[in-house]
C-alpha cells in the first residue's frame, strides 16, 4: 500500500488550504461588512435604468404594479419588474438579500412589522432623502397608518400601498332571524352570539383564523380590547397579563362554536368558510366585503352587514414601499413609489378585487368610489356603505402592530404560543407565561437598551398621530 | 464471487421461489396486496393530473371532482407562460444535466480511485458517505455568503456546482461498489500489455460498467432535477428550477391548485419518462446503490 | 472475493493515477462542505445575530448549554426521534410486505415496480402540494371517502393528535416504494437453492422467512434502514408546505426548528450550534448502522458466502 498516512495527510492538508482561502476569505469579509452595513446613499447617482425592480409576494397583490406598467412609462419613463417572493418565507428571503448589500431589488414591498429591523440595519434610503415628503400628500393618509408605518428617526422610509384590519362580517339574514338587532359589542357578546347561532352541522356560529402564521393577530384582536399592550415602558412583555390570559381564553372557547376544522382555517379557508354560507359571523381582513358581494365567488351576495370588532380593531400585516439603501436605480424607484401610492391612481386600485390591496387614504373612504372603482359593480350600495362605514369606524379604533426591530420573530413566537394553546396543548397562562419567556431572550439578544428606546418611540409615534394605544 | 452487476436482479420468465408465501394463498394475498398497494401510491398521482385540467370553478368543491366534465387545459399555458414554466424546465434541465455530467465525471474517477487503490482509506470513503447525510440546512448560512462574495448568487454556476455536493458523494459511493465487483484481470492484462492506467480505465474497465454508469447517471440526474433546499437558498428570479417555483405559486390570497398541479405534472413528467424508457437501469441502479456499501 | 478484490501490491504504480483522479472531487466537496462546516463551528461559539445592533461575542460553549434548556429544541428532538422511527419501521415493514407480495408476481414485475416508484421520483415539494390537497378539510378525498364510509370527518394536519401521523403518511406514500424496490432487488440477489433446501425440510412460510430470508437479507434493510433514517432525519420540505410545524408545535422537528433560528429569526450563532448537533447526530447513527452492518452475519460459515451473495 503506497498511498501512506503521510502522503494522505499532506494532501488533504494541501487541498485544506486552497479552500480555506476560498471559501473563508470571501464568507468572512462579506459577513463581516454585511453586519456593519451602513446605507450607502451614494450609489443613487449610479445608473439609472428604464426598469425598476419591485420585491413583492407574489400573487394578486403584483397585480398593480404591472396594470400601470404603461401609464409609468409615458409619465416618466419607467416600468417595473416584479420580483416575486413566496408569501411565507418573504422577510428571510429579503433580509439574506439585503445583508450581502445586494443592489437585486430596487423597490421593497413588505409588512410595516418589518420597517424596525430595516431601518435599524440600514437596507432602506429614506425617501426624504431621495426627493420631496411633500409629494406623497401625507395628510390624506390615515393616522393609524401614517407615521408609525411610514416614519423612523424623524425620516420618512417609507409610503402605503396596502392598509390592512379586522373587522366583523356578518349574516343579516341570520341574525335578524334570530332577533338579533345589531352586531356584537363586546367580546362576551360575540361570545354568546357565536354561541346561539352555533347550528352545526349547517351553520357554524363563528369562524376565525387559527392557523399557524396569522393566529396571533385574533389573539391581539381581543387582547387590544381588554386594554392589553404588547410589552411595558421597559420592555418587560405585557402579554402574560390577566387581559392576556382572558384574551386567549376566549379565543379558545369561541373555538366549540366554529367549524370543525378549525384548525386548519387559513386566509382562503376563512373566507370560504363565510362565502360558502356556512358561517354566521367572522372576523376577517376587510376585503372580504368585497369577495362577498361578488357573485362568482359567494353564495351570500346581499346578506352582509361589516361592523367594528367590539372596543378595538387590530391591523394585522399591511403593506408599505420602500427604496433599497442598495439600489442602483433609486431616483426612478422613487417615481414609482410615489406614484403607486398617490391618490389619483390608488383609488384605482384599493377597490378592485382582483388584487388584494385596501384602502388607506381618507380620499378612499367613499362609499361612491366603492362601486366606481369596483372590479365587481354589484356590490349594493347598503353594503358598500356598510363596508366603508365599518372601515372609517374601525380606523379610529385600529390597534397597531408591533413594527420595531425584532417585530417579525416576537410576532413568529407569540402566533407559536397563540396556536399552542388553541390546540390545547398549554393552558392559556401557560402558553403566554413561555412567549414572554421567549420574548424576553429576543429583547436581549438586541440590546435591551436598544429595544426600550425602539418601542417608546413607536409608541410615541402612535400618540402623536391621535391614535390611542 | 460473480459480477452481479453483469446481470438484472429481475430474471422474468422463470419460476420464481418463494422466500415466504407459499401456496396459493398466499398467491392471492400478493395479488391483493399489491392491486391495494397501486391504488394507494397511484391514487395521489391521478389526483394530480386530474386537478391539472379542472376548472378553477371545480379545485375546491365538495364533494370532490373526480372526473371533469370537459378537460381545462388553461392551468397547463397559466403554469408553463404566466408562472415561468418554461423558463423553469429549460433551468432545472441546465441545472440538472451540467450536474450530472460534472459529477459522473468526477464522480466516477473518485469511486475508481478508491475502489482499486483504497486511496485515503475508509476515512476519505467515510466522509464522502458521510456527506450524502448532511442535512443541507446545516451549512446554509455560510454557502449563501460563500456565493453571494463571489456575487453568484442566482447563477447556474452557483446551483451546479453546489449540487455536486450531494451529487459526486451519491456518484462516487455507488460506483464504487461496481468497481469493487469488477474483477481487476482485465485492467491487469491490458497493463502488462503496456496500456496505460488512463486507457485501462476508459477503454477496458468502463465499456464493462456501461449498465451502472447509466443507471447512477440516471438517480443523479433525478435527484439534481428534484433539489429544492439549496434552490430556495440560492435562486431569487433569474434561475429558477422548477421545484423552487411551486412554493412560489403559493399566494397569501388564494392557493392556485389547478396551476400547482399543472406545474408539478410539467415538472414530473421529463422524470417519469426517463425512468421508464431506463426502467431496467433504474432498479438496478437502485439497488446496487443501496446494497453495495462501505 | 476479497482476494481478487483487493489487492494493494500489484496497484502501487498507480498511486499518481489514483491521486489525480480522486483529488478534485476531493477539493470540491472539501471547499463546498468541509469549509462551511468549519465556519459553521466558529459562528456556533459565537452569539451572532444578523440582524442586531450590538456586535457578536465569543461565547465559548454557552449556545450548546443553551440548547439543553430549550423546551423547543427538546421538543424539535423528539418530533425528529418519533417521525424518524415511525418512518423506518412502518416503511420496513409495509415495504418487506410489498416487495415480497410483488416477488410471487414475476410478470410485469418490473413494470408495476417502476409504476410503483413514481412517488419516489416527484420531488417533495410537488408530492407536499399534492398531500395539501388531499387533506383538505371540506373539499379534499380523503374526508370525502371517509364520509363515504360514514366515518367522522379528520382535520389531518391541523389536529394536534393527527399532525405528526398525517405528515407520516405522506412520508410513506413518498418513499416506502423506493423501499419495497431496495428489497425485492435484495430478495433476487438470494439463492433460491436456500429455500428449496428449506423447503424439502418442511419448514413453514414464516419459519423461512424468519430464519433464511431475513437474516440473508440483513444488509439491504440495514442500507434501506441508513437511508430512510437520515431522509427522516432531514425531512423539511413537506413540513414547510403543509403544516409549518403547527399546530403549536407538534411538527417541528429539528431541521424545522434549526431553520427557524437560522433562516426566520437569523439567530445564526445559535443555530449553528443546532446544525453540529445534528450533524454529529446524523454521523453517529450511520456509523452503528453501518458497523452493525460490516459485522460477519451471526451463523454457521457455511452462511457467509450466501450473504455475500446478495452484495
Amino acid at each position: 500500500m503506497q498511498v501512506g498516512p503521510i502522503s494522505r495527510r499532506r494532501f488533504l492538508s494541501t487541498s485544506a488550504k486552497a479552500g480555506a482561502a476560498l471559501a473563508m476569505g470571501g464568507a468572512v469579509t462579506t459577513f463581516l461588512e454585511a453586519c456593519s452595513a451602513t446605507p450607502n446613499a451614494s450609489s443613487a447617482a449610479a445608473s439609472a435604468s428604464g426598469t425598476v425592480a419591485v420585491e413583492i409576494d407574489e400573487g394578486q397583490n403584483a397585480n398593480p404594479f404591472q396594470w400601470f406598467n404603461p401609464n409609468m412609462k409615458a409619465k416618466f419613463g419607467a416600468t417595473t419588474n416584479i420580483i416575486g417572493l413566496p408569501f411565507v418565507g418573504q422577510y428571510e428571503k429579503i433580509v439574506a438579500e439585503m445583508v450581502t448589500r445586494s443592489s437585486v431589488y430596487d423597490v421593497l414591498v413588505f409588512p410595516p412589522q418589518m420597517l424596525g429591523d430595516f431601518v435599524s440595519n440600514g437596507f432602506l434610503a429614506p425617501l426624504s432623502e431621495l426627493g420631496n415628503e411633500s409629494d406623497f400628500n401625507l395628510t390624506d393618509v390615515l393616522p393609524a397608518y401614517r407615521d408609525p408605518n411610514l416614519r423612523r428617526n424623524g425620516k420618512l422610509y417609507a409610503a402605503m400601498y396596502d392598509g390592512d384590519i379586522l373587522q366583523i362580517a356578518y349574516r343579516t339574514d341570520i341574525f335578524s332571524a334570530a332577533g338579533i338587532s345589531q352586531p356584537p359589542q363586546t367580546w362576551d357578546d360575540f361570545l354568546n352570539i357565536a354561541k346561539e347561532l352555533h347550528k352545526p352541522p349547517t351553520q357554524y356560529g363563528n369562524a376565525f383564523l387559527a392557523q399557524r402564521g396569522f393566529c396571533y393577530a385574533w389573539f391581539m384582536n381581543i387582547f387590544a380590547a381588554l386594554g392589553g399592550k404588547w410589552f411595558t415602558a421597559d420592555m418587560k412583555p405585557a402579554i402574560n397579563t390577566d387581559q392576556g390570559v382572558q384574551a386567549l381564553q376566549m379565543l379558545v372557547n369561541l373555538k366549540q362554536y366554529a367549524p370543525p376544522n378549525i384548525l386548519q382555517i387559513g386566509y382562503q379557508e376563512l373566507n370560504e368558510a363565510y362565502l360558502n354560507g356556512s358561517t354566521a359571523m367572522v372576523v376577517q381582513w376587510d376585503d372580504l366585503a368585497l369577495k362577498a358581494e361578488d357573485p362568482s365567488q359567494s353564495k351570500v351576495v346581499g346578506k352582509n352587514a361589516y361592523a367594528p370588532c367590539p372596543v378595538r380593531n387590530y391591523m394585522p400585516y399591511s403593506r408599505v414601499m420602500a427604496v433599497s439603501a442598495f439600489s442602483k436605480n433609486q431616483q426612478n424607484a422613487y417615481k414609482v413609489i410615489q406614484y403607486m401610492d398617490s391618490a389619483d391612481v390608488s383609488i384605482k386600485y384599493v377597490y378592485d378585487p382582483k388584487c388584494g390591496e385596501d384602502p388607506f387614504r381618507q380620499s378612499h373612504l367613499d362609499a361612491s368610489k366603492v362601486k366606481d372603482h369596483l372590479g365587481n359593480p354589484s356590490m349594493p350600495a347598503a353594503q358598500a356603505q356598510s363596508y366603508v362605514g365599518a372601515i372609517k369606524t374601525c380606523l379610529t379604533t385600529g390597534y397597531p402592530e408591533l413594527s420595531i426591530p425584532g417585530a417579525p420573530r416576537y410576532l413568529d413566537i407569540l402566533d407559536l404560543f397563540v396556536n399552542e394553546a388553541l390546540a390545547g396543548s398549554l393552558t392559556p397562562s401557560q402558553a403566554l407565561t413561555q412567549a414572554a419567556n421567549e420574548w424576553d431572550s429576543i429583547t436581549a439578544s438586541l440590546g435591551q437598551d436598544n429595544q426600550v428606546k425602539a418601542y417608546s418611540d413607536w409608541v410615541n409615534a402612535f400618540h402623536a398621530a391621535g391614535v390611542t394605544y | 464471487m460473480t459480477s452481479t452487476a453483469a446481470h438484472s436482479p429481475f430474471p422474468s420468465g422463470r419460476a420464481v421461489p418463494t422466500p415466504v408465501t407459499g401456496g396459493r394463498g398466499g398467491l392471492l394475498a400478493s395479488v391483493v396486496g399489491v392491486a391495494v398497494g397501486s391504488v394507494f401510491f397511484l391514487f395521489p398521482i391521478y389526483w394530480m393530473l386530474v386537478t391539472s385540467v379542472k376548472p378553477p370553478s371545480e379545485w375546491l368543491t365538495s364533494p370532490p371532482v373526480f372526473i371533469p366534465d370537459r378537460l381545462y387545459f388553461q392551468n397547463y399555458t397559466d403554469a408553463l407562460f404566466n408562472w415561468g414554466g418554461l423558463k423553469g424546465l429549460v433551468d432545472s434541465g441546465v441545472v440538472a444535466v451540467s450536474a450530472t455530467a460534472i459529477g459522473m465525471v468526477l464522480g466516477t474517477f473518485a469511486a475508481y480511485s478508491l475502489a482499486r487503490f483504497r486511496i485515503g482509506g475508509t476515512n476519505l470513503s467515510f466522509f464522502i458517505l458521510s456527506l450524502l447525510f448532511m442535512p443541507p440546512v446545516a451549512i446554509g448560512i455560510p454557502m449563501f455568503l460563500f456565493w453571494s462574495a463571489l456575487g453568484l448568487v442566482d447563477t447556474y454556476i452557483a446551483l451546479i456546482v453546489q449540487y455536486l455536493t450531494f451529487t459526486i458523494p451519491f456518484i462516487a459511493w455507488v460506483m464504487k461498489g461496481f468497481f469493487e465487483d469488477l474483477p481487476v484481470d482485465l485492467e491487469e492484462s491490458a497493463l502488462v500489455n503496456g496500456a496505460s492506467r488512463l486507457r485501462a480505465f476508459v477503454d477496458i474497465v468502463l465499456p464493462n460498467v456501461r449498465p451502472a454508469l447509466v443507471a447512477t447517471a440516471l438517480l443523479a440526474f433525478i435527484f439534481n432535477w428534484n433539489e429544492f433546499s439549496i434552490a430556495v437558498l440560492l435562486s431569487r428570479g433569474r434561475v429558477t428550477t422548477l421545484p423552487f417555483i411551486l412554493p412560489t405559486m403559493m399566494e397569501s390570497h388564494y392557493v392556485l391548485w389547478g396551476d400547482i398541479a399543472a406545474m408539478a405534472a410539467v415538472g414530473a413528467l421529463p422524470v417519469v419518462i426517463i425512468a421508464f424508457l431506463l426502467q431496467r437501469y433504474l432498479v438496478r441502479g437502485l439497488s446496487f446503490g443501496a446494497i453495495r456499501s462501505e | 472475493m476479497m482476494a481478487t478484490r483487493r489487492r494493494p501490491s500489484r496497484w502501487s504504480g498507480g498511486r499518481r493515477f489514483a491521486l489525480l483522479t480522486v483529488a478534485p472531487a476531493t477539493i470540491i466537496l472539501i471547499v463546498l462542505s468541509v469549509f462551511p462546516l468549519l465556519y459553521s463551528l466558529r459562528l456556533s461559539f459565537t452569539d451572532q445575530q444578523l440582524l442586531s445592533l450590538v456586535p457578536p461575542r465569543f461565547v465559548g460553549l454557552a449556545n450548546y448549554a443553551q440548547l439543553l434548556q430549550d423546551n423547543l429544541f427538546w421538543s424539535s428532538l423528539g418530533v425528529a426521534a418519533a417521525f424518524a422511527l415511525s418512518v423506518v419501521t412502518v416503511q420496513l415493514g409495509v415495504g418487506l410486505a410489498l416487495a415480497l407480495a410483488l416477488y410471487r408476481l414475476p410478470r410485469y414485475q418490473q413494470f408495476i415496480a417502476t409504476l410503483l416508484l413514481i412517488p419516489s421520483i416527484l420531488s417533495s415539494s410537488v408530492a407536499s402540494f399534492q398531500w395539501r390537497s388531499l387533506f383538505d378539510y371540506s373539499s379534499g378525498p380523503l374526508n370525502y371517502f371517509l364520509g363515504l364510509l360514514h366515518l367522522p370527518l379528520l382535520s389531518w394536519t391541523a389536529d394536534p393528535r393527527l399532525a405528526l401521523p398525517s405528515l407520516l403518511l405522506v412520508d410513506f406514500w413518498q418513499w416506502t416504494p423506493f423501499v419495497t424496490l431496495l428489497l425485492l432487488a435484495g430478495l433476487h440477489a438470494l439463492p433460491a437453492s436456500v429455500f428449496e433446501a428449506a423447503r424439502v425440510d418442511g419448514s413453514s412460510s414464516w419459519q423461512i422467512l424468519r430464519y433464511q430470508t431475513l437474516p440473508l437479507l440483513r444488509r439491504v434493510i440495514a442500507i434501506t434502514v441508513i437511508l430512510r433514517l437520515i431522509g427522516a432525519f432531514k425531512v423539511f420540505d413537506i413540513i414547510y408546505v403543509l403544516t409549518a410545524g403547527g399546530p403549536g408545535s407538534a411538527t417541528e422537528s429539528l431541521a424545522f426548528y434549526n431553520y427557524v433560528q437560522g433562516f426566520r429569526y437569523f439567530s445564526v450563532g445559535y443555530s449553528a450550534a443546532m446544525s453540529y448537533v445534528s450533524v454529529i447526530i446524523v454521523i453517529v447513527l450511520a456509523r452503528v448502522i453501518l458497523r452493525y452492518m460490516e459485522r460477519p452475519v451471526g451463523r454457521p460459515a457455511a452462511d457467509v458466502p450466501v450473504a455475500e451473495a446478495a452484495v
